[in-house]
């Protein structure tokens, strides 16, 4: 087993990444969190996340995909810090993430 | 003497008379020419009324309801198309009104004349063409809604253009070309589709930067996107006047002058509702606690604390980022203005001033409209 597993969200997944919910459309950020990140999270000890190549991330997207994680899926966010690599150009992109996992682990309103 | 003299008086007398004839003839072969000649007019006239009538005829029988055999109800389409100033915002709902209640209430066909229409803009033509594309879906695969030809040009084009004479099954016959027309696009859907706002960066490739961030465009309509389709939390909230409608979402972008405006749609239960939606108290109690705080209790004050609060249609906190984010996205980009109309209310932001704006109008619209502009080429950014 590899170490670290690299999902390019672009290439794999989709350049239009959208929505919160399944319902919501084929991109949805509940489907990436479930095809995706979980079953590679609980398969590797360490996963790499490339964000870079697509048109751009709504922030619903970003919380259901990454703060359910903590939320849904049960991952504790202090080892998400470890696990989760974040590959991007994007700097405010990668903080935005982290902060989601931060707020879904304390459970507060992540809401401006 | 006496014969000689009626003989010589006799050829004068003779060519008078025969003068006097050819006098006579020609005016009574002229009289016969007016005659035939108004005749003929006259015949013409009654061919023109003939033809006229026929044609008028063929029209009715053409736009007659194949079903209840009525003619339909012709309404009048007001003059502008806009939900902005609250005259034409006025006309403009009542004028949708009459098209619902004709159409879904007495289940008549109608005919919408656009003879007097002259401008028509993105907030009311989009307003008006969900509204339409909605009562078409819903009372498929009857056709109760028809429509003329404007006497405007430039309103035909743009009728032509964002698809409404498509949608009323309406003969498109013009070529659009007019500057302010032809960078309109419109699109629709019922989910989150990011191919379509690929569409639109493709649509307007070439009048957009290439260094300006498509994340900022992308970002901004993905959760206006997303936030239209949480618009419809439950079946009710799908009907329309008890018939089953779709989630669906309506957009109109507009590239001019280096500025590129988005307005997306949606016929949902609106933001003032979506603030209680979930919660045991309503609207109505919501804004008597806001007005005995000493706070504004309108549509328009709902809408800024939905803006404040980022709350939503659910009492989750990790939800309700949609409108916050497109604002965010504004602040980011330091230019451009968002303006949101939901129910009764309205709400804008200067990106550049920061300043926000709220109130009410009397006339309340179905759903929500959100409509932003961000600035895409760089000359703009520079030489404003």
């Amino acid at each position: 087993m590899e170490n670290t597993h690299t999902i390019n969200v672009a290439k794999e997944f989709s350049k239009y990444p959208g929505g919160r919910y399944l319902a919501d459309g084929d991109c949805s950020g509940e489907r990436f969190r479930n095809e995706f990140l979980v079953p590679a999270l609980r398969a590797h000890p360490s996963v790499r996340v490339n964000l870079d190549g697509t048109l751009g991330y709504g922030s619903s997207f970003l919380e259901e995909a990454f703060g359910g994680l903590v939320r849904e899926a049960g991952f504790m966010s202090k080892d998400l810090d470890r696990s989760l690599i974040l590959e991007t150009n994007n700097e405010t992109l990668g903080y935005t993430i982290r902060r989601y996992i931060a707020e879904a682990k304390a459970g507060k309103a992540t809401h401006r | 003497m006496g014969s000689r003299r009626r003989k010589k008086d006799c050829p004068v007398k003779s060519s008078q008379f025969q003068q006097t004839r050819s006098v006579k003839d020609r005016r009574r072969s002229h009289n016969v020419f007016v005659a035939k000649d108004r005749m003929k007019r006259r015949k013409a006239s009654i061919v023109n009324k003939a033809k006229k009538l026929a044609q008028n005829y063929i029209f009715e029988e053409l736009i007659r309801d194949p079903i209840t055999g009525l003619l339909p109800y012709r309404i009048q389409a007001p003059e502008r198309f806009t939900i902005g100033d609250a005259i034409s915002r006025a006309r403009l709902l009542i004028f949708l009104e009459e098209i619902r209640h004709t159409v879904l209430i007495e289940e008549r066909s109608v005919f919408i004349d656009f003879s007097k229409t002259k401008k028509m803009i993105a907030d009311g033509t989009l307003l008006f063409y969900a509204e339409i594309h909605r009562l078409i879906q819903v009372t498929r695969p009857r056709q109760l809604i028809r429509c003329s030809y404007p006497k405007d040009k430039i309103v035909e084009q743009v009728l032509q253009h964002v698809k409404v004479f498509e949608v009323l099954g309406k003969r498109e016959r013009m070529v659009v070309v007019h500057d302010t027309v032809r960078h309109w696009h419109s699109q629709t859907g019922t989910k989150h589709q990011g191919e379509k706002i690929e569409a639109i960066r493709k649509f307007y490739e070439g009048n957009i930067t290439e260094d300006q961030d498509p994340s900022k465009l992308y970002n901004g309509i993905s959760e206006a996107m997303t936030n239209c389709r949480h618009a419809y939390p439950d079946p009710e909230s799908l009907q329309l006047w008890g018939v089953e409608g779709d989630a669906r979402w309506w957009m109109f972008s507009h590239e001019f002058k280096g500025v590129l405006w988005v307005t997306m749609y949606d016929l949902g239960i609106g933001i003032p509702a979506s603030l209680v939606s979930g919660r045991k108290w309503s609207v109505e109690q919501l804004k008597r606690w806001l007005s005995n705080l000493g706070l504004g209790s309108t549509d328009g004050n709902l809408i800024n604390i939905a803006f404040q609060q980022g709350s939503s249609v659910t009492n989750e906190a990790y939800r309700g980022k949609g409108l916050p984010e497109v604002q965010e996205v504004l602040r980011q980009h330091g230019r451009g203005i968002l303006r949101v109309y939901s129910g009764r209310g309205y709400y804008q932001y200067n990106a550049e001033t920061g300043l926000v704006q709220s109130g009410d109008f009397i006339q309340p619209i179905c759903g929500t409209m959100i409509s932003w502009n961000i600035p895409v080429q760089d000359q703009v950014i520079k030489s404003e």
